[in-house]
């Protein structure tokens, strides 16, 4: 085969992204509460249930969709190969992009993106609503660059794909969508180019609205999906900007993106200052790095005694995109002797890459196996296991990661309840009991057999008190203790 | 005022504001510093270190506190200060010599490595002060001084008579400079020079312990010692390395040394007018981790120290590349600035979010030392075994220990050490020759001896002879009497 130097860097891409798919192929993803709600909502779907109306999640629908969709093609191994091809789409892309901006290492961006996309301590593996999103927003900007002559429309859907998925990170795609509107940046009118953007985003929306209504459920679709981020979900939970900042530093540190952030952010602003044949598009891209981290300050899913600690490291996924994007801008256009050319690609590529590519061999040479994560081996679902409950005959309360315990079981819980994380994160949530008394109700109603109950675990703190004393006197009244261990035990039914 | 006056007075500034951070009443606390502090006292009181106090560092970090404790109580800062400052304006100096764009930015660099708390633990570490030295080290030898070679010998002396590993780092140097001396004859002075700078400060070393009659315990202690018990234990590579790459990040030096390190290879490649010196100074960076292959605990969160080292090391590595560098990418003032961002940012809001958080050092409060501090006991009526973090009792009462063993760990950390208790039964003899009245005990320090025998003897010694003063506090601390006093 004669492979020219360009298709060498092409092979190099799609071997790195392959390899680090393969890390985390269904026996070794890793277990993740996020994950297996979206998973279970799937399964409702393919029951015939409807997100928000017979399970709740805050999360737009796409991600259940997407979900639903891999159940369909066959499971774990479906999604991880939707999953791997996207992934490899974009890098592709990304790729392309950089062969037709003449970079002098257009492989060196794509594997970056790849490294960080699949960096473990961030990522927490697969199937995140952030890596998709992260994804599109490569894409996006990758079609944004091109000359498509539907490239607006693209843009919208794109957009759209992003909103429907995870709307926060929409807003990391705002600085972009006003360049690409700018009067000088295309010879189109901008009237049309506003009327191609939205058209493109009503053909993500409107399917998803008419599904909704179809299904009698748009109202829950309103006030599940969205009234709740804007309600509950912005609630900051942290004491001040400080504690934001801190949180940030720990978790670019620890999760080996400080060097890339730090080499992105220095040369994107003094890209500003140095000769730069595209101020407005660095711009731009330093304002979608600053709004791809906004999550993070938005509050509402920290609590202060977490500050201090790796978590909702997810955040910052979306940072493998837009960092990747300020680097490419900054190089594809940069008129400065110091930072053009491949001497300061490779330098610079040096630098960003070395300890990521460490952290991903480690992490590669050391895979964990799912099945030997401390939830998915705990004594109770071991025990449930051998006995196989049927649906509706069991309920897991208290840790959002054994909703694993539903899906490895292949049954629906006895309660839309699924997700309860928020008894821990705000005084008020369900001020009234009235959505534990529903949970008590069901449970009651189908005589559910099991319950799997982490409400007393060292790691939970329920914000309510009174939560917690109901919850424990109806557990007493009706179910009797069978196993566990320190953190959950197995209840069953008493008569 | 011009423009190199006004950048030498922001390294000034920079390097006193820096310091500042560490002055005595926020200075962090460390358990090494205090058996420092203590040697200080030791000799203060007219005895030895060694034979009167057991410790494997070299003698200069005993005198230099011995020099701190005699100008008073914040005297060790104003030395070590002083020595910051020499060594930036020093380095400065080269860097306007050498005519790089941005000749504070070395000295900066410096100056928040060698303050970054997370690696440092404060000031008056055997590493911070072998730092100094490197740095003078390399910018004399960079230097015109007819003296040079002189100094250049005097300093790898300060350097192996403060942290003996540390002196590796000047081997590629020395090797640098004698292959670049001339002919074989230029090479000989020079190598003769630097030894007559060597003896003239080992000479008043070795002096003072033979007047002192305790040459042979200085030689075990710490030489020997550091060569057999110290270096016993070995870790895998792989654990070595996932421990530094740990410390680094953790530490924030990270990005220094991952930039130092790139820019040292890029170099190697690129156009540069001396890649010798570049050689050398990478293989110093290299050979100033070398506690970390040596010492069996590196790697652990509490040896951060250990990655002090690298402040030297990597800006003389940094410095090589930006003076002789050829190529735009190097040597650009833009794509300077763009290094210098990178390297410093990082640490300078670590120092900021320091410097606005200062915690004022306050007295203990357990019982133990409200009691202790209520009757105060004169030389040798106080013992404190099992927590190194006590040891500042000594010297905050400005009292001496009755042994000579107030540092602990190795029971801790070999099972063979000790293994006939020979140490113990020295240590119980000392207390009962002189009657030592008190005896402060840490029950987690005591329950971590890895060898059961060693903590039996001990806790029976303590039983037989002593009785509880207090109960143990919160933290497992205890006070003990002795027991023919109290009755």
């Amino acid at each position: 085969m004669n492979l020219s130097k360009t298709n060498y860097g092409f092979l190099l891409v799609v071997l790195v992204s392959l390899v680090l798919s393969l890390f985390y192929i269904p026996p070794h993803n890793i277990l993740c509460g996020d994950k297996e709600v979206y998973r279970y909502v799937g399964r409702v779907m393919l029951e015939g249930g409807v997100p928000y109306r017979d399970v709740f999640d805050h999360k737009p629908p796409l991600i259940f969709f997407l979900n639903y969709a891999a159940l369909a093609l066959g499971g774990d191994w479906a999604q991880w190969t939707m999953d791997t091809l996207l992934v490899l789409a974009a890098s592709g892309l990304f790729f392309q992009l950089g062969r037709k901006y003449n970079l002098a290492c257009p492989w060196l961006l794509p594997v970056l993106f790849n490294l960080m996309v699949r960096d473990y301590a961030i990522s927490l593996g697969m199937g995140m609503t952030r890596e998709y999103t992260t994804v599109l927003f490569l894409v996006f900007f990758c079609v944004l660059m091109g000359k498509h002559r539907y490239r607006y429309y693209f843009l919208g859907s794109l957009s759209g794909l992003i909103f429907f998925m995870q709307q926060d990170q929409v807003l990391a795609l705002a600085p972009l969508l006003i360049y690409s509107l700018l009067p000088k940046e295309d010879a189109a009118p901008v009237v049309r180019r506003i009327l191609m953007t939205a058209a493109g985003f009503l053909s993500v929306a409107l399917p998803v609205v008419l599904y909704f209504a179809w299904h009698g459920a748009l109202k829950d679709f309103f006030e599940d999906a969205f009234l709740f981020n804007l309600g509950w979900y912005t609630t900051t939970l942290k004491e001040s900007f400080g504690d934001h900042l801190r949180k940030m530093k720990l978790v670019l540190d620890e999760g080996w993106y400080e060097v890339t952030f730090m080499v992105a952010a220095t040369l994107g602003v003094c890209s500003l200052f140095f000769r730069n044949r595209n101020k407005r598009l660095v711009l731009a891209c330093l304002g979608a790095v600053v709004l791809s981290v906004i999550p993070e300050f938005l509050g509402g899913r920290e609590v202060l005694s977490n500050a201090n600690m790796m978590t909702f490291t997810h955040y910052y996924l979306s940072l493998s995109a837009s960092l990747c994007i300020l680097l490419f801008v900054v190089f594809a256009f940069t008129e400065e002797p110091a930072l053009q050319g491949w001497k300061a690609q490779a330098i610079y590529g040096a630098l960003v890459l070395t300890s990521l590519s460490y952290t991903a061999l480690r992490y590669g040479t050391h895979l964990p196996l799912l099945k030997e994560d401390a939830d998915a081996s705990m004594p109770g679902l071991n025990y449930l296991r051998e006995y196989k409950p049927k649906d509706r005959q069991l309920f897991v309360f208290g840790n959002t990661n054994l909703v694993y315990a539903y899906n490895t079981l292949g049954i629906i819980g006895p309660s839309k309840w699924v997700y309860q994380h928020f008894y821990f994160l705000y005084d008020n949530w369900d001020r009234d009991h009235g959505i534990l008394r529903s949970i008590m109700g069901d449970l009651l109603r189908y005589r559910t057999t099991y319950i799997l109950d982490y409400s007393t675990s060292p790691n939970n703190r329920f914000r309510d008190p009174e939560v917690l004393a109901l919850w424990q006197a109806f557990l007493a009244e009706h179910y009797q203790p069978l196993c566990g261990g320190d953190e959950g035990w197995l209840w069953k039914f008493k008569n | 005022m011009n423009k190199n006056q006004q950048s030498l007075l922001f390294v000034i500034i920079t390097c006193i504001l820096l310091s500042l951070q560490f002055c005595p009443p926020y200075d962090l606390q460390l358990d090494d510093k205090d058996v420092f502090r203590y040697g200080g006292m030791v000799i203060l009181k007219g005895l030895v270190p060694y034979r009167d106090l057991f410790d494997h560092k070299p003698p200069l970090i005993f005198f230099l506190n011995f020099a701190g404790l005699a100008m008073g109580s914040w005297g060790l800062w104003f030395l070590d200060l002083g020595l910051a400052l020499l060594t930036s304006i020093v380095l400065f100096n080269l860097c306007r010599k050498h005519r790089l764009p941005f000749p504070w930015l070395l000295p900066l660099l410096f100056n928040l490595m060698i303050r970054d708390f997370l690696v440092t633990q404060g000031i008056g570490l055997t590493r911070e002060y072998t730092c100094f030295f490197q740095v003078l080290f390399f910018c004399v030898m960079l230097g015109s001084h007819r003296y040079r070679y002189i100094l250049m010998g005097g300093l790898a002396a300060l350097t192996f008579f403060m942290q003996q590993d540390q002196v590796l780092f000047m081997a590629p140097l020395f090797v640098y400079v004698v292959a670049r001396a001339g002919r074989a004859s230029a090479r000989g002075r020079a190598v003769a020079q630097m030894a007559a700078g060597f003896g003239m400060v080992m000479l008043p070393i070795v002096v003072y312990f033979t007047v002192h009659h305790s040459l042979a315990e200085f030689w075990k202690d710490a030489f020997a010692f550091n060569f057999s018990v110290y270096t016993a234990k070995k870790q895998s590579p792989g654990s070595l390395f996932r421990g530094l790459k740990y410390q680094m990040d953790a530490g924030n030096f990270e990005l220094p040394f991952m930039v130092a390190t790139v820019l040292g290879v890029f170099s190697l490649v690129l156009r540069h007018r001396n890649k010798q010196l570049v050689i050398a100074a990478m293989a110093a960076l290299a050979l100033s981790l070398v506690q970390e292959y040596m010492n069996p605990q590196s790697g652990q969160t509490w040896f951060m120290y250990y990655m002090t080292s690298l402040s030297a090391g990597v800006c003389c590595l940094l410095w090589a590349v930006a003076a002789f560098a050829d190529d735009p990418v190097l040597a650009h003032p833009k794509a300077q600035l763009a290094y210098g961002i990178l390297l410093c940012a990082s640490l300078l809001y670590t120092s900021l979010q320091h410097m606005t958080h200062l915690h004022r050092a306050e007295q203990d409060t357990t019982p133990a030392y409200i009691y202790l501090r209520r009757h105060p006991p004169g030389d040798y009526q106080l013992y404190v075994f099992g927590s190194n973090d006590d040891i500042h009792a000594y010297t905050d009462l400005g009292v001496l220990a009755p042994s000579k063993w107030i540092y602990q760990q190795f029971w801790r950390w070999y099972p063979q050490w000790d293994t006939d208790n020979a140490i113990l039964g020295s240590i119980g003899q000392d207390l009962l020759r002189h009657r030592t009245t008190y005896l402060l005990t840490d029950s987690a320090g005591i329950s971590k001896i890895l060898r059961p025998s060693s903590r039996d003897w001990w806790m029976n010694f303590t039983r037989t002879w002593y009785e509880p003063v207090l109960t143990p506090d919160s933290t497992g601390r205890m006070l003990w009497r002795l027991k023919n006093l109290s009755r």
